[in-house]
């Protein structure tokens, strides 16, 4: 009886699982139309005039208004990259709150991806270095301080 | 007069906290005894209160003769304002600053007994710190400067001498508009004051351990209790910040990634991190170096917090240099993290060996895991709040980061955060066992995926959404299940309220952070389905006319006008009913006011919160015959707030119902300090 209460946990458990991935499947998801795609740059997009909001966020008719023509662009067929050239022509780089992964922008996306890999290397090679050592020796703190510091 | 007893009381807190800076130096070497230290930390409190109490004094009785009064405060502020203005502009709040840091000092120093050269060593950090905050209430920041010439209204020119011949303006330029707006404005700065100026009673601690090359956990032992409060004062200050956001700003959200938001966050992530490595090492005597670095990068963090809100350097790096606050206290922040890490690498190797880490697979490693994602957090957010900073200083291109890159990155670290919690709790110390580890998690793996399906059949169809609430369903089914496997063998003893009274009361730190994480599993899925599922809609309304909005139905019933002394309010009378527009659930009246000292206007928001959603509504204009409303429907925002309170309450019962560890603060042998520290 036990057994078959816990197959039929189980049971219950594959069946969600099932609905859940064949409910979240691409085919599933809404299309992405061109009102998807204009929030999505408005939001990308700073408020030029605005206290550093972005379009879709901040609260004034300046936005607004940019707002509706980011839209009426996606609509005439523009491109995502014709829209932020439109904008960064016309209002410096700083309208863009996504800086793009170029330049120094490369560095400040990849950063964090940077620091992951040190963090896990500085484990990862605490651990070789110990069991090396065996479990007499204890490992050599400055190395320990050393190693972690750059994390910090 | 409130000026001289002002600056005079500035000048013996810092003469206190030089004095108590040299002091602790001494008693801490032995060659004092620790009686001397009460004379300066008297005064440091004394100078402190009188200070706050005769700022508050000059602005409730209208003194104009002193200028930050003339400045911030007006006639016709109501009283609450008046006394909220003591510190909600920039000298102001550096003076409750040191007030806090003051009511600190005087808390350590009660613990301190004869002999205890770690406590007056910390004494002393917290008197040079101290020496920082009056020396700039003293210098560049002083608040009880004195007008000299008087415009018609406030002051046109000053004075730093307090006995300089005083003018009083007729009428003050008044508070900040967003002050004014809300009192929640004058409430949620203090909290995040106590949390910042708290973190500096560990940094003082780890610091005086270094200096001495005092071995083993005793300073970590010291600092839990003040981490803890500083923690909680945190987190309640950031959640009572969003609040603010959410409820007064209008611009229907609660977190922004702005870079003042950001100055609050990272001294939590990173506080956060020190709560749980400080678990470790005293449990298990690992990571000691790195407790000290972490203590010491919160600290830095709240001095740059300061820095970015206090400096003016976020309009652009050009500002900032106007006011010789900023530029003084990013010098204070080059000198503690310089002083700090050479301090540390000169001592790590003394106070520092850790045993070895048996398994990556074990309650160690997950707290491993923690740090590094925590610490990866705030590194991102750390480096999004500075780049343009440092991109504009170096290149003078200005650039933004903002919401998008700060979404994008965190989210993943945010879901491997989740995943952590869910997992630390059930993984045992030294190596955990895989049949263990799952013993203990297929019950709630099987709740997750039910709950993921549920998810998925009421309509949601965005991933990340789905994946937060399989994860948090995880987190909250791990810890039930772990309280009620310890709550059934008492059972039949004293019933189920007693039994978990007990083990909440016998093991409060444990517990206190399992409620905290069950309270951030149920803010991940507020965020999840605020951020994801919000919708947002412009209405145009004329009088009378009632449309439909997502699922609701708003009808304009007309406009209206409020005007008093210290501000006018335009509105708008509308009445929010069922999506079948007849039954009414309640009237709403967002508005706009305007403020005598201000061209712009600050819209209140009104918002109508419910079970399932919130229905947030807010004026954005028009005219006598059409009004223009921005109305957003955010799914289980009460979420939000009831998991942040949820968590903080976590934080309080982990401090409020441990017992005080017992404290040996003479020397211990080092050998026995090493031995389990």
């Amino acid at each position: 009886m036990a057994e078959l209460r816990r197959w039929a946990g189980w049971a219950v458990a594959a069946i969600a699982a099932v609905v859940m991935v064949v409910g979240l499947l691409p085919t599933n998801q809404p299309p992405v139309d061109d009102a998807a795609r204009a929030t999505a740059l408005a939001s990308n997009l700073r408020c030029p005039f605005c206290q550093g909001e972005s379009i879709a966020e901040a609260p004034s008719q300046v936005a607004r208004d940019l707002e509706a023509f980011i839209v009426e662009k996606v609509g005439e067929g523009w491109t995502d990259d014709e829209i932020y050239a439109f904008f960064e022509a016309r209002y410096g780089e700083r309208v863009r709150l996504d800086p793009p992964l170029a330049g120094w922008g490369a560095a400040l996306w990849l950063s964090p991806l940077a620091l992951l890999g040190v963090g896990i290397a500085a484990i990862v090679s605490r651990r070789r270095d110990r069991a090396a050592a065996g479990a007499a020796q204890p490992a050599a703190p400055s190395q320990v301080g050393a190693s972690k510091v750059e994390v910090s | 007069m409130n000026a001289l007893t002002g600056y005079l009381a500035v000048l013996a807190a810092l003469g206190g906290s030089a004095a108590l800076g040299w002091t602790g130096f001494q008693v801490s070497r032995g060659r004092k005894p620790s009686s001397a230290l009460r004379t300066p930390v008297l005064l440091v409190v004394l100078g402190a209160v009188v200070a706050m109490l005769a700022l508050e004094t000059a602005i409730l009785s209208h003194d104009f003769t002193v200028a930050y009064v003339a400045r911030n405060t007006a006639t016709t502020t109501p009283f609450v304002f008046l006394l909220a203005s003591g510190w909600a502009a920039l000298e102001g709040s550096i003076v409750l600053w040191g007030l806090v840091l003051a009511a600190f000092t005087y808390a350590v120093a009660r613990t301190v007994t004869p002999g205890d050269g770690l406590g007056a060593g910390a004494l002393s950090v917290m008197g040079l710190v101290g020496v920082f905050w009056f020396g700039l209430m003293a210098t560049v920041a002083n608040p009880f400067e004195v007008c000299t010439a008087a415009g018609t209204v406030g002051c046109n020119a000053t004075s730093w001498w307090p006995l300089a011949a005083a003018v009083a303006p007729l009428e003050g330029v008044g508070p900040n508009p967003l002050l004014q707006n809300h009192i929640l404005m004058a409430v949620h700065p203090p909290m995040l004051y106590i949390g910042y100026v708290g973190l500096t009673v560990p940094y003082a601690f780890a610091m005086s351990a270094l200096a001495r090359g005092e071995r083993g956990k005793v300073w970590l032992d010291r600092t839990h209790r003040w981490s803890l409060v500083a923690w909680c004062f945190l987190t309640f200050g950031i959640l009572l910040g969003a609040w603010w956001s959410y409820e007064v700003l209008g611009w229907g959200g609660y977190w922004a990634w702005d870079p003042v938001e950001n100055a609050a966050f990272l001294p939590w992530l990173v506080a956060t991190a020190f709560l749980h490595s400080a678990v470790v090492q005293r449990r298990r005597g690992m990571l000691q170096a790195w407790n000290f670095a972490l203590v010491i990068s919160a600290f830095a963090l709240t001095i740059l917090g300061t820095f970015l809100t206090r400096s003016g350097v976020i309009l652009s790096v050009h500002s900032f240099t106007q006011s010789a606050v900023g530029p003084t206290i990013l010098g204070f922040l080059g000198v503690v993290v310089v002083a700090s890490f050479v301090l540390f690498a000169l001592r790590v190797h003394l106070v520092a060996s850790s045993p070895r880490l048996e398994s990556l697979a074990s309650r160690e490693g997950v707290f491993l895991l923690n740090n590094l994602l925590l610490t990866l957090f705030a590194f991102t957010v750390l480096v999004g709040t500075m780049y343009p900073l440092l991109i504009e200083t170096f290149s003078g291109r200005q650039v933004s980061v903002g919401r998008p890159f700060f979404d994008r990155v965190t989210l993943p670290v945010a879901f491997a955060l989740l995943l952590a919690l869910g997992v630390g709790p059930v993984a045992p110390y030294r190596v955990a066992k895989p049949a263990v580890v799952w013993r203990r998690i297929r019950t709630p793996v099987r709740i997750s995926l039910v709950a993921g399906a549920a998810t998925v059949l009421v309509g949601v169809r965005s991933v990340p959404t789905v994946v937060v609430v399989v994860l948090a369903a995880f987190v909250i089914g791990v810890i039930v299940r772990h309280l009620w496997s310890q709550i059934t063998p008492l059972r039949p003893e004293m019933g189920i309220g007693r039994a978990a009274a007990r083990l909440f009361r016998r093991d409060a730190g444990y517990w206190g952070g399992q409620v905290a994480h069950v309270g951030l599993a149920l803010v991940a899925v507020a965020i999840a389905t605020s951020t994801a599922l919000a919708v947002r809609t412009e209405v145009r309304l004329t009088p009378g006319e009632a449309v439909p909005v997502e699922g609701y139905c708003l009808r304009y019933e007309g406009p209206f006008t409020e005007s008093t002394a210290q501000r006018s309010v335009e509105g708008a009378r509308l009445v929010l009913l069922r999506d079948d527009c007849a039954t009414e659930i309640r009237s709403m009246a967002p508005r706009l006011n305007r403020y005598p000292n201000s061209a712009q206007a600050v819209a209140t928001p009104d918002v109508r919160t419910g079970l399932v959603d919130d229905v947030y509504v807010s004026l954005a204009g028009g005219s006598a015959d059409e009004i223009v409303l921005d109305v957003f429907v955010f799914p289980l925002m009460w979420l939000l707030w009831a998991g942040g309170l949820v968590t903080v309450a976590g934080g309080v019962w982990s401090f409020v119902a441990r017992k005080p560890p017992r404290e040996r603060p003479t020397a211990r042998p080092p050998a026995e300090a090493t031995a389990h520290g």
